[in-house]
């Protein structure tokens, strides 16, 4: 005879599974989307500060190559300084080709030279040392070192952290209520199976246990499709973005770094799923059955 | 098993149990008797824990039902087998699975209770339905899957409600042999059955339910007969 097993108390088969599985899919694709959001942000951000950080540029505002020359020879010599060098008048015009446009900037307009200076990792000066050094020296020149812009986009990061986990908890509270509901619903569902368990000396806890169990396996089969799907759609985002701009090469880079997010969602909101059928469940028993 | 002063309503209706004195003792056996709608149901559903009563107190193995916690009455359950008058087979598990399931709660291991579950069902007459559901047997043969899971797993007090009402004479008999042997065996045994011919051919006490009242009558060779109060 074949070595018989045990089968699942609960039936495998229960015809409110499949829209309750098209739901909690839906919810972890939409949970996915957002956690990924907010990684990548978080992640991009700090990406871009850490170049901002390890950069300054230094404005020769008079537009003479050998003034830039001689500020480039002084920041090399500084202590902290990784590399210098000065710009040339085509690169400071394409940066002023989107105001400006290609053809409108006469060869006699004076533009500035800009510097770029990159600085070691640790250690560096800051930019009050190189404009005291470059002042010092005669030249007229502003440094800028991009705080303005690290400030703004640590702001952004902050909005885009805030509104993701606004989202996340609005996404996890649906979930927590719609396994609840569809828990009890499971519960009158099965209440002749669920008295026969009690009667044969079934816990409540081991009961709660069951339906926690198959909101669990539930939740990680829809969690897969759903984090799927978002990865499926991420990848695509990421991948067309490419195709359209070099600068989203860096964003692929940091994009494609954080999918492992996409493991982490699924997992948790089956957690919450088993947790919500099991203390559901415990509450409804304790409520109304004898 | 006791109860005392037993009230039993259900909502704000009338009560169908009224003032039940019901005493157990341990490795006894009795039927139940009475008519359809006396509350006989009602009353074994007090005994194995399914229903609390309105008023008075439910004693079981020496402690107070009432008192008891969730947990605590599932592990008095356990000392209990029950023959449902409607099986309460679960449909989605074999044969062998439905009589398994009072071990499975009680932490034994699969291997230590298979042989158990096979030979039982095989002395039932289901001994090749093991791999079967509920919903392809006949009454008959759903009935003696009851009575197997009730008494699986060798129970204190073994209740059953008309545990031979779908089966022919011959194995009615045969499963009251079983009820009688684990009674032997210690078990205190409560029938409930309509069957005044089965009943008559046990020489042990009788309960008849009347309109939610207990009166008692001892079996033949043992005692009188007095109303209200066993």
């Amino acid at each position: 005879m074949a070595e018989r097993k045990k089968s699942a108390l609960l039936p495998n088969n229960d015809e409110r599974d499949g829209p309750l599985f098209f739901v909690m899919t839906i919810i972890v694709f939409l949970a996915s989307l957002s956690a990924v959001s907010a990684a990548i942000a978080v992640q991009s951000v700090a990406h871009w500060k850490q170049a901002l950080r390890s950069e300054m540029t230094v404005q020769v505002k008079n537009g003479n190559p050998e003034t830039a020359q001689q500020a480039v020879e002084i920041l090399r010599n500084m202590a902290g300084v990784k590399s210098a060098y000065a710009g040339t008048r085509e690169e400071a015009k394409q940066l002023l080709e989107p105001w400006l446009g290609s053809q409108n900037i006469p060869d006699d307009l004076p533009i500035p030279v800009l510097v770029y200076v990159q600085l070691e990792d640790t250690g560096y000066p800051d930019s009050s040392k190189l404009s005291g050094a470059l002042a010092g020296a005669g030249l007229n020149i502003s440094v800028d070192d991009h705080q303005r812009w690290a400030k703004a986009l640590s702001r952004s990061a902050q909005s885009v952290q805030l509104l993701s986990v606004a989202v996340l908890a609005l996404l996890f509270t649906a979930m927590i209520a719609i396994t609840g509901f569809a828990t009890r619903a499971g519960l009158a569902a099965h209440k002749d199976l669920v008295e026969v368990l009690h009667l044969v000396g079934a816990k409540d806890r081991t009961i709660a246990r069951l339906f926690g169990q198959k909101f669990i396996i539930l939740g990680l089969k829809s969690g897969a499709f759903g984090a799927g799907l978002a990865a499926i759609s991420i990848a695509g985002l990421i991948v067309g973005g490419v195709g359209a701009s070099s600068f989203m090469q860096v964003e692929a880079q940091v994009g494609f770094g954080q999918l492992w997010v996409l493991l982490l969602v699924p997992l948790v909101m089956a957690i919450v799923g088993g947790w919500t059928a099991h203390y559901s469940v415990l509450n409804n028993l304790r409520k109304h059955h004898q | 098993m006791s109860l005392s002063h037993i009230g039993l309503r259900y909502g704000n209706g009338p009560e169908v149990l009224q003032d039940i004195n019901l005493e157990l003792q341990q490795g006894s056996m009795q039927f139940l008797t009475g008519p359809s709608g006396a509350g006989k149901t009602s009353l074994l559903r007090l005994i194995y824990l399914a229903l609390r009563p309105s008023r008075g107190f439910v004693q079981l193995f020496g402690r107070d039902a009432s008192l008891a916690s969730r947990d605590e009455l599932a592990l008095l359950r356990r000392r209990i087998g029950v023959v449902f008058q409607g099986f309460e087979l679960l449909n989605h598990l074999s044969v062998f699975e439905n009589v398994a399931l009072p071990l499975r709660f009680t932490g034994k291991q699969h291997d230590s209770y298979k042989r158990d579950v096979e030979d039982l069902l095989s002395w039932v007459g289901l001994g090749k339905m093991l791999d079967a559901l509920p919903d392809t047997l006949s009454g008959g043969e759903k009935q003696r899957v009851a009575i197997a899971r009730a008494v699986v797993a060798k129970p204190d007090l073994l209740i059953a409600d008309e545990p031979t009402g779908n089966v022919d004479p011959q194995m009615g008999q045969r499963l009251m042999r079983l009820f009688s042997e684990l009674n032997r065996l210690g078990t205190t045994v409560l029938i409930a059955s309509h069957d005044i011919g089965l009943i008559e051919t046990f020489p042990v006490d009788v309960y008849t339910l009347v309109d939610g009242r207990l009166s008692f009558r001892a079996g033949k060779n043992k005692g009188g007969e007095r109303d209200g109060r066993a």
